[in-house]
């Protein structure tokens, strides 16, 4: 829920457990204290996207046992194994940060990654501005982050259990071929299309494909979306790694993203969630300033966790009877 | 909810669509079928299988239909 600056101070002052993504101006002015934070500057609530730098989203997090972290890239693969064995955790990595890049291209081989449940998000800034830094905060130390990752413990009690999943409204484009890539990176020079070696950029070039749709992989049946961030100098980038072994496809294009979230999040039964974001890309692209997709309201980010770095997802987690 | 090193192999080798509803299922099985594929051996099969059991374990719970679909491959789907 969004709120004031001072709404969020007060909050803090009465030592609630919080996370607070917001604009780096003002998280930088929250005093410490039991906190975990994030910069951004978009949201999404009941009102539709909003793009904020006079309010912030506060999440208040009704756990008693609960411990914070800080990680730079040498102790972040420790997350899972510092984790709660029965509990989440919530990661805030900045962007384009060196933890950010160690944990894309490794997390899904930490060990006790897919025993502990990881979610998070990438911090950013306001696109249109020029003087800001992606930041996490760790409240609890009072620590302003660029370089390293902010992270939230909490324990569950007894007869408790997280559930992680993701919306994700793209689909593969039945007439793509699969797309493979020799290494794992943020960028392509190469690709393998259907088996045969190809220049990546010269054949989206040729193809015309539209570069606003990410590439799907196939995570043994599930789709997990890495996004294209430019065409440069024969390059391909991503905001997230490619990874060897991994089938790619194109995602079908979709005409109304609104519709094609609320089409997804309608199907889900219970929409009770303890924390949620979605993508910039899917606010931008989508158009979704000022509309409403149907629920898992909460911070606009720069990639998506639900254990591994995700891109154009929705993802939101659960606590559910056990 | 236990798989066997036969049922493991039978879902490593598996070429169609998993139906699995846990993504971190998903996940933990494209990590252990890339492991596997490259080193194809009897003990990296046995590591993968406790891997997936010690997650099975854990998530009695919520993986039951998974590991259901599971063990149904073993029975009903060709390789």
């Amino acid at each position: 829920m969004l709120k004031t600056f001072e709404q969020t101070a007060a909050l803090i002052a009465e030592k609630k457990l919080l996370h607070v993504s917001g604009a780096e101006a003002l998280l930088r002015r929250l005093p410490a204290g039991n906190w975990i934070g994030g910069s951004t500057e978009y949201f999404l609530d009941e009102s539709g996207g909003q793009v904020r730098n006079d309010a912030v989203d506060v999440l208040e997090l009704n756990f008693s046992e609960y411990k914070f972290a800080s990680y730079d890239a040498r102790s972040l693969p420790n997350i899972a194994k510092d984790a709660y064995d029965n509990g989440f955790s919530v990661i805030i990595l900045p962007f384009d940060s060196e933890v950010h890049r160690q944990y894309a291209q490794n997390a899904a081989d930490y060990e006790d990654i897919f025993l502990k449940n990881i979610v998070g998000w990438i911090s950013g800034t306001n696109l249109e501005a020029t003087n800001q830094a992606p930041v996490a905060v760790n409240g609890a130390l009072g620590e302003i982050l660029t370089d390293k990752a902010a992270v939230l413990h909490i324990s569950l009690p007894e007869g408790k259990i997280a559930q992680l999943n993701i919306v994700n409204i793209f689909s593969t484009d039945a007439k793509s071929p699969v797309i493979t890539f020799a290494e794992d990176g943020f960028k392509a020079k190469m690709c393998f299309v259907d088996g045969k070696e190809t220049d990546f950029a010269d054949y989206i070039a040729h193809n015309d494909l539209d570069i606003k749709l990410p590439l799907v992989g196939d995570y043994s049946g599930a789709g997990i979306n890495i996004s294209v961030k430019s065409v440069e100098g024969g390059t391909v980038n991503f905001y997230a790694p490619v990874f060897k072994g991994i089938e790619y496809r194109f995602a079908e294009k979709i005409p109304d993203y609104v519709e094609a979230f609320h089409g997804k999040i309608d199907e889900i039964r219970n929409r009770d969630s303890e924390f949620a974001c979605n993508c910039i890309l899917n606010f931008l692209y989508g158009g979704l300033e000022g509309k409403n997709i149907g629920g898992f309201y909460g911070p606009i980010t720069f990639g998506e966790v639900a254990w591994q770095l995700l891109n154009q997802t929705l993802v939101y987690l659960q606590i559910l009877d056990n | 909810m236990k798989l066997s090193d036969a049922q493991m192999k039978k879902l490593l080798e598996y070429n169609g669509q998993p139906q699995l509803k846990q993504l971190a299922l998903n996940m933990a099985l494209t990590r252990l079928k890339k492991i596997y594929k490259g080193t194809p051996t009897p003990v990296v099969l046995s590591r993968c299988t406790s891997e997936l059991n010690v997650i099975f374990e854990k998530f009695a719970t919520v993986m039951k239909t998974d590991y259901d679909w599971i063990v149904s491959l073993q029975e009903d789907e060709p390789c």
